[in-house]
């Protein structure tokens, strides 16, 4: 099962705790065994199984009554990215994690569907729900906001200048 | 193109998701401007140090034996999926052996066929806007690249090398490539002074090379690549496109088992 270690830190970062991500791979491994007949042979493997985990854990929110985070009112204080100084040097992993947990959720998942699943914007859009140039503006922002975060991580609190300037 | 537009462009760049000669355009910018070479290398190494502590945090790693109690258990509640849809989920695998077995040959044949002309089509589609017009909305990427992401035999067309034969054929450029959600492993020759394809996808193998009776600007003939589907378009005549394709089919087959 080469795509289970993968798929599992996606949960893992999804759900933020052990068991439940079991549970949510658990159920998008059976899933997919189910609809295996509508996987296109020679499509991207990885990016349906995200897919599959995308919605499962989007149903199970639902029938919780969960609340999901309005998304325009995160885009729009997304908006206020001015300007962002390079990035310090000798940041850890853990920095660069906890950095992506510092911007909002909507520009968390793109970047992480994009940079470390490596989907295309076609299959990002699919498995989100969500039109392609939307894709794109969450992208871009979401990596302006992770680049000042990461700044803020490197150079401590006293150096945030940004976010004074105005959007752009 | 300028310093702005260029940075604009730089996160479509790294996905891989601009057009070729968009892609063209932001490189040469790159080749003589060390600032945007500094930008483009910061966002690039930022990606992949997000990548690398992502898939080795220990803190979002499974339990080492996590996968090997997801397989018990997943033969476990396969065993309770019914055999309608146990029958269902495994049809594009077992690729229709299973009407074979029931007496549905004729109608096996019948979808293959069908499948076949839409794959011919989107062959002929292919080959327009991706060889000749250079303007899919997806830029392909390297066969390699495809080989290690969608399978082997995108790797081993990285490879293949086409036989001599009558007319010298120019290789002029090969990678994967996608048309409407559909992925092509393509090889773009100069046969007979025209911009040639073969295109391998996956699908129905044809028995024997044969030509698609299909509306399209270009002429289509069908090929087996090993247990593929492999397509010959160029704008020329049928007979040569034909010619080609029997040419191919045994080496391709071979080179892809």
């Amino acid at each position: 099962m080469p795509h289970i270690d993968r798929l599992f830190r996606h949960a893992m970062w999804l759900a933020g705790n052990r068991a439940e991500a079991e549970d949510l791979v658990q159920e998008t491994m059976v899933q997919a065994l189910q609809s295996f007949h509508r996987f296109t042979l020679g499509t991207n493997c990885r990016a349906w199984l995200v897919t599959i985990l995308r919605h499962v854990r989007s149903n199970r929110l639902r029938k919780q009554d969960r609340v999901i985070v309005d998304s325009t009112l995160e885009e729009r204080a997304a908006n206020v990215v001015p300007f962002v100084p390079p990035i310090p040097d000798g940041l850890t992993d853990e920095d660069m994690l906890l950095a992506l947990r510092e911007i909002p959720v909507h520009h968390q998942e793109v970047i992480l569907l994009c940079d470390v699943e490596e989907m295309t914007y076609k299959e990002i859009a699919a498995a989100l729900e969500i039109p392609m140039g939307t894709v794109m503006s969450r992208l871009h922002r979401g990596r302006e906001l992770l680049r000042s975060a990461l700044v803020r991580r490197g150079t401590g609190p006293a150096a945030i200048g940004q976010g004074s300037q105005g959007g752009r | 193109m300028e310093c702005r537009d260029v940075r604009e462009l730089a996160d479509s760049f790294l996905s891989e998701q601009l057009l070729v000669e968009t892609n063209h355009d932001v490189l040469r910018h790159l080749e003589t401007c060390p600032a945007c070479r500094r930008d483009f290398a910061d966002r690039r190494a930022l990606r992949e140090k997000l990548r690398a502590a992502f898939v080795t945090a220990d803190s979002l790693g499974p339990r080492p034996e996590f996968a090997a109690e997801m397989r018990t258990r997943l033969r476990a509640s396969n065993s309770r999926i019914s055999r309608r849809s146990l029958l269902k989920s495994w049809w594009s695998l077992a690729a229709g052996v299973a009407a074979a077995a029931g007496g549905g040959l004729l109608v096996r044949r019948f979808d293959a066929r069908s499948t076949l002309a839409t794959l011919a089509r989107e062959a002929a589609s292919d080959h327009q806007y991706c060889a000749v017009k250079f303007s899919l909305a997806e830029r392909p990427i390297t066969l390699e690249d495809a080989g290690k992401r969608y399978g082997a035999p995108y790797a081993a067309l990285a490879t293949f090398e086409a036989p001599a034969i009558d007319d010298p054929l120019q290789l002029l450029e090969r990678h994967a490539c996608v048309y409407q959600g559909r992925r092509f492993g393509h090889l773009v020759f100069r046969y007979r002074g025209a911009l040639t394809s073969l295109l391998v996808t996956d699908g129905p193998a044809p028995s024997a090379p044969a030509l698609e009776a299909i509306e399209a600007r270009a002429a289509v003939a069908s090929l087996p690549a090993g247990r593929f589907a492999g397509f010959v378009v160029a704008d020329l005549d049928r007979q040569h496109v034909l010619r080609l394709a029997q040419a191919l089919a045994a080496p391709l087959s071979q080179h892809l088992a």
